[in-house]
């Protein structure tokens, strides 16, 4: 028998323990090829340009470097629950290099198969995902197959160099063991760890302390000493939180003596206590990491799903241009009879003056307000159909149209600047979170007494708005538009720049959350039947005084429990935090997106939970033992 | 006085056709309420299978086995679960008990997965600490306590929820002299204190002597009887006179 026998016969023999760890590699590889084959798609470029290379560029090396970390960690995992083996080869007669050839060369095959399949199964969904991916993004391109030879020799070489590095990083473990240490049997009964009262306290203060600051929207001006402060505290807290407060949570579970004492409990206890220390930090990222995936699937989610709502509020009409004579006029609306299908449902001019002013209340507060009058209000609020539903009471008052969320700005003093003749503040009775007319992102509407003075002094400038029939599939309209005349702004740009950045975000969003999502619970799985062959012998010791196995496997399916569902727990607690606080400044109602995330995020997770529950339980349970 | 355990015509073949191997041919037994029986035998006498027949981690190829009034052969899985848990103590040679529980929730075991009330649960421990010396270790785990005191526990853990029955494979097999002496005499007072029934496996005859009757099984069939009329030491050297027309087995004799 060759070494390669038997390192054939390795990776054959431990296929199933690596099987979900294979899986997981073979995604990452999957999805690195993905991207960079939609990146290097000509049909692709050709419909979207290239504003998608950055962000599948960055969203391919995370992904490298994440499954370089998840391989990494993996690799060490193994080769250290392979030590026994190792030192029976040793002592078989084989040499140390020999040994250490024949693991590199087991994870040289492992890598080769499953980047072959990665990529062989990559090049059979690119053209479906390519074609989601367009979808999204409000194109509807047939794609060809297409196999990427710039994509497979970047996935190759990204990979096989993760390979190199992860085999390397093994093969020194190997001569770092030394051989009566190989066949010390595993430590067990190590001490029982003490939870610490404080340190469980600091954990939830660290916690509560980057909820508030998260929470506080005037540090938001300081973004990044705001983000490391936010991030610190809570990614601190987390693992504070998981290496001493569940120790503590358990150790107080004890004191109920009635509750301890009662059925399997004690072991459920006992078995998850003395693995805490040994996992905490495992979990305790996993945490981190399902709360980033939450994060960034929910908010991509949302961007796309808002996009389409969230238009007509800043861009209610069609087209808005300067107005210059009206012989363009004329040129703009023959243009549009062009097209019958895009009938005109609005038309309005309206005066309006541009000016640079603060607000008293808030220091330093300075904006660019546009100013109409409530005559003009009126006209725009009745072309499009709607009711007003404001009225001005007195002069020096200002209703205020604005992006977001301007209600904090009701009651606030705005103070035109360069000391204007006629009125020089206005008082904002009302705000609105939307706008009136698009690109008018402040406006002030005063009435037409405080308009008229203010004109005297400052000729205003006149825009039109035109809003037509089906705009958000006005693709062909909007195009000659643009070419032939100056608009200030279309709907149909804005519409189709938001729904691609919004279906890409998602898009990239989605698979790398799936990347995550399913090396993070292979290496649960994994850590799971570790223990549960640690445990093997407790098991059969508890068969033998009396426990059924329906109530070992309810025992069983308990403790993994606690290990899946806790991170899971706080990191979709800092997700939704997360989320509330950028649907604060994004003014935007996340509740849905979130659900929505929480819960695929949630069901995949309970797969690999089933999943562990079912290995273990055929570890330790399995009838004939 | 009452039957505890008895067995008829039990029979255990192991292998399939053509390749098998009796390992119990017929072995019918009483014990009766109280009692402290001994089985002895050479090496693959069978002596492990009748325990563990009796213990129903094992099934019978053939015959009956009522404990308590109970018959294993007709029970499930399940039930014979509930069934070990309720009637039956166990003493391994290996101690068997569990490295990630103190002394103490060792000991406890057996009640809380019958789900007494933890005061109760308090007040049984604090009698068999008393019972079986172990206050000194309550709070200490497995691996910092010695192999007698590890098999006091286990001890503890077999009767702290009064069973029917107490089965014992080899006790003292991994125990020096001082600490096999202890146990025996531990056993031995708990059979005649708490009139606690035990069957203890074992090819030791100095262990075998502190029984009240022993049986000897060959090559899976009853081969004589013991009962102990005397003193101790007589009923050791009657012990010692069987094994050597027992033959086979002989490391023990000297």
């Amino acid at each position: 028998m060759t070494l390669f026998d038997l390192t054939w016969r390795n990776v054959k023999n431990n296929f199933q323990t690596y099987f979900l760890y294979f899986v997981s590699m073979v995604f990452s590889i999957l999805v690195f090829y993905l991207f960079n084959s939609i990146n290097y798609n000509q049909q692709v470029t050709q419909a979207v340009g290239n504003k998608m290379n950055f962000l599948l560029s960055f969203g391919s090396i995370l992904t490298a470097v994440f499954s370089a970390i998840f391989m990494g960690y993996s690799h060490a995992f193994f080769t250290r629950r392979r030590k026994r083996e190792i030192g029976l080869y040793n002592l078989l007669g084989l040499q140390r290099s020999q040994v250490a050839k024949m693991l590199f060369c087991e994870n040289l095959v492992m890598g080769t198969i499953a980047l072959a399949s990665g990529i062989f199964l990559g090049v059979l969904f690119s053209k479906l995902f390519t074609m989601l991916l367009l979808n999204l993004m409000g194109h509807y391109v047939q794609i060809n197959l297409f196999i990427s030879p710039r994509a497979v020799f970047n996935t190759v070489g990204v990979f096989l160099l993760v390979f190199l590095i992860i085999s390397w990083h093994a093969h020194r473990i190997i001569y770092r063991f030394q051989l009566v240490e190989l066949f010390r049997a595993e430590q067990r009964g190590e001490s029982q760890p003490h939870g610490s009262v404080r340190l469980a306290l600091l954990s939830i203060l660290l916690i509560a302390g980057g909820y508030l600051v998260a929470l506080n929207p005037q540090l938001v001006f300081l973004f990044p000493v705001y983000a490391v402060l936010v991030l610190g505290l809570v990614i601190s807290g987390t693992f504070a939180l998981f290496k001493s407060f569940s120790v503590f949570a358990l150790q107080l579970a004890r004191r109920n003596k009635q509750h301890y004492y009662w059925g399997m409990n004690l072991i459920s206890n006992s078995n998850l206590l003395y693995r805490i220390k040994s996992n905490a930090a495992m979990l305790a990222t996993i945490a981190v990491l399902s709360a980033i995936t939450l994060t960034a699937v929910g908010m991509s989610y949302s961007l796309y799903f808002g996009a389409g709502e969230e238009m007509q509020k800043y861009f209610p009409f069609s087209y808005v241009y300067l107005e210059g004579n009206l012989n363009e006029d004329r040129q703009v609306d023959a243009v549009i009879a062009a097209y019958p299908q895009h009938g005109v449902r609005a038309d309005v001019k309206i005066p309006y003056l541009e000016l640079e002013g603060k607000i008293f209340g808030i220091t330093g507060f300075h904006r660019t307000a546009q100013i109409i009058s409530e005559s003009s209000y009126l006209d725009l609020i009745r072309a499009r159909g709607v009711n007003p539903d404001i009225k001005l009471k007195n002069p020096g008052e200002a209703i205020l149209f604005a992006q977001g969320n301007p209600s904090n700005l009701q009651g606030e003093t705005f103070i035109i600047k360069n000391e204007h003749p006629v009125t020089q503040e206005f008082q904002i009775t009302e705000a609105k979170p939307y706008l009136l007319m698009n690109t008018m992102f402040f406006t002030l509407v005063v009435s037409d007494g405080d308009f008229a003075q203010m004109t005297k002094v400052q000729a205003p400038a006149v825009v039109r708005g035109i809003l037509v029939d089906r705009q958000a599939k006005s693709a062909e309209l909007s195009q000659e538009l643009n070419q032939k005349f100056n608009l200030l702004s279309s709907f149909f740009d804005q519409y189709r720049w938001n729904l691609e950045q919004s279906g890409m975000t998602m898009f990239v969003g989605a698979f790398l959350g799936l990347v995550f999502l399913l090396a993070t619970g292979s290496v649960i799985y994994f850590r799971q039947l570790n223990e549960a062959g640690k445990d093997h012998l407790n098991y059969i010791i508890l068969r033998k005084i009396g426990v059924g196995r329906r109530e070992i496997r309810r025992s069983i399916s308990r403790q993994v429990m606690v290990i899946f569902l806790f991170p899971l727990l706080v990191g979709t607690v800092h997700a939704v935090m997360a989320l509330s606080v950028l649907g604060n400044l994004l003014y935007k109602n996340l509740t849905i997106p979130i659900a929505i995330t929480v819960v695929a995020y949630t069901l995949i997770y309970l797969f690999y939970y089933l999943l562990t529950v079912d290995s273990y339980d055929r570890l330790v349970n399995a009838p004939g033992q | 006085m009452n039957i505890v355990l008895e067995a008829r015509n039990l029979k255990k073949v192991y292998g399939s056709r053509g390749n098998a191997y009796p390992a119990l041919d017929g072995i019918d037994l009483q014990i009766k309420e109280g009692e402290f029986v001994g089985i002895m035998g050479p090496s693959g006498a069978g002596k492990t299978t009748l325990l563990n027949l009796i213990a129903s981690i094992d099934n019978p190829t053939g015959g009956t086995i009522i404990i308590d009034g109970d018959y294993l052969v007709t029970m499930n899985e399940d039930q014979l679960a509930d069934f070990r848990r309720q009637k039956l103590g166990f003493l391994f040679q290996d101690f068997n008990l569990l490295d990630t529980l103190t002394v103490k929730e060792n000991v406890v075991l057996p009640l809380a997965l019958a789900r007494v009330p933890a005061a109760e649960i308090e007040a049984r421990v604090s009698r068999m600490a008393v019972l079986l010396g172990l206050q000194e270790i309550l709070s200490k785990y497995p691996y910092e306590i010695s192999g007698g005191q590890k098999q006091r526990t286990a001890a503890a853990r077999a009767i702290i929820h009064h069973p029917r029955l107490v089965l014992a494979d080899e006790p003292t097999g991994a125990l020096d002299s001082r600490s096999s002496t202890e146990l025996l005499q531990c056993l031995a007072d708990l059979n005649q204190k708490n009139a606690t029934t035990i069957m203890m496996v074992t090819h030791d005859a100095f262990a075998a002597s502190y029984c009240r009757r022993i049986l000897f099984i060959k090559d899976g069939i009853l081969f004589s009887e013991l009962v102990r009329g005397g003193t101790r030491k007589d009923f050791f050297h009657k012990i010692l006179d069987v094994l050597a027309v027992l033959g086979g087995d002989n490391r023990d004799f000297i």
